[in-house]
């Protein structure tokens, strides 16, 4: 089974396995992110800080994939 | 990473819920699970109080976090939060009781999502069998299940300094009885000042270094150097990519402490005020979240001058669960 972890900025970790793979990336990150308190809206970067697709299907990503869920400012 | 945040016990219902209603109807609500994220804020004013009880001793020491819903029944519930050293003996470092009145700001934030203008925000302690505490108690996912879940340990921090401050130009003082206050070094006020004077056709903004500043009975965020935020900016936006923010993130580290804005006297004919509105609250809610200081958010308008500023630039930070005004200074 895949495995994912996904983490915010102030060093919550969230790592659990695939359940559905056909499910979408940022679905599944925007529930994480509320869960943690977050809110607002978000990009998935990987550790290098590279932009993820979030209509990324799960199971397009590598087993073992570390996830960040930066926030995007947007003050206006 | 070293964090503020982190595990907390929480043997009792530690859930706020949020309504926006308008009318008599309710038209937003936000369920608030103090124990997993709406209690960033008072974790790290009890940290910087606890660990000002004796700097020297307690700086960096591992400490424990309990938080209580308080007065459940009574008209006016509090939040209490003690902090404990986590080390044996086991001595109650520093406590703060807080009304959840304070997370009205959450509602505030709600609305102006919802694009309402005319409510009001209450705000109320559940029952534990509410179905939207059991729905966040019970979080299952259909898509991902999440087997570990981890909060860095709690540390109380070792970036701040007790060297007295020097002498400071007050630039503006706002409410009194806070215990943060905001100071600028001479060399980010200066920037701040001179890109508000200069500025006339783009909004622009700035991540802050800083460090926290121990004194007394006041706890002072004190901006030290201004790092421009990557942005695409127009005059009525500022929009910062999350991996623009994450590379400033780590960037900055331990030393990213705040942010500070700068927009136009008026849109469209609206004049503007140099106040947060609801996209800087939510950017300040997540770069909380971001960081180990308090967020400082001081806003000024185009055309700020130093002789102008008394009137023309405010400061911000959250401030018991609330954003609130502090006072901002200048060391000189």
């Amino acid at each position: 089974m895949k495995t994912l972890t996904f983490k915010t900025l102030d060093g919550r970790t969230y790592t659990g396995a695939v359940k559905n793979g056909a499910a979408k990336l940022g679905s599944v990150a925007s529930r994480l992110a509320s869960r943690a308190g977050l809110s607002g809206t978000f990009e998935l970067v990987d550790k290098e800080g590279v932009s993820l697709d979030p209509n990324t299907p799960l199971e397009d990503l590598p087993d073992g994939q570390e996830i960040a869920i930066a926030s995007e400012l947007t003050p206006a | 990473m070293e964090t503020n945040h982190g595990a907390i016990n929480t043997p009792t219902n530690t859930h706020v819920l949020v309504l926006v209603v308008r009318g008599e109807k309710v038209a937003g609500r936000r369920i608030l699970d103090l124990a997993r994220g709406g209690y960033r804020t008072l974790l790290k004013e009890l940290a910087y109080r606890a660990v000002a009880t004796d700097p020297a001793r307690l700086a960096g020491r591992p400490w424990r976090f309990n938080l209580e819903l308080e007065g459940i029944d009574s008209d006016n519930p509090h939040v209490r939060c003690e902090a404990w050293l986590k080390e044996r003996p086991q001595p109650l470092l520093a406590a703060i009781s807080v009304p959840v009145g304070n997370f009205a700001w959450v509602g505030v934030s709600v609305a102006r999502q919802l694009k309402l203008e005319d409510y009001s925000v209450h705000v109320a302690v559940p029952d534990p069998d509410h179905p939207l505490v059991r729905q966040s108690q019970n979080w299952e996912d259909d898509d991902f299940a999440v087997s570990f879940e981890a909060e860095p340990d709690l540390r109380l921090p070792t970036n701040f300094s007790t060297e007295p401050l020097g002498p400071r130009e007050v630039v503006r003082r706002a409410e009194e009885g806070t215990w943060l206050k905001c100071v600028f070094e001479p060399e980010a006020w200066t920037t701040f000042l001179a890109a508000a004077a200069a500025e006339t056709e783009a909004e622009r903004g700035w991540l802050a270094a800083a460090r926290m500043h121990l004194a007394g009975d006041a706890c002072f965020t004190v901006v030290e150097e201004l790092f421009e935020l990557p942005a695409q900016a127009g005059q009525y936006f500022v929009h910062t990519q999350g991996r623009e923010f994450f590379q400033s993130h780590r960037q900055l580290g331990q030393r990213l402490g705040g942010y500070l804005h700068l927009h136009p006297r008026e849109v469209d004919g609206t004049a503007l005020s140099p106040s947060p509105s609801g996209p800087d609250v939510t950017v300040a809610w997540n770069l909380e979240a971001a960081s180990t200081l308090w967020p400082v958010l001081p806003i000024a308008m185009f055309g700020t001058r130093p002789e102008t500023c008394r009137t023309d630039v405010a400061a911000h930070a959250f401030v018991g669960g609330r954003i609130r005004e502090i006072d901002l200074e200048v060391a000189q």
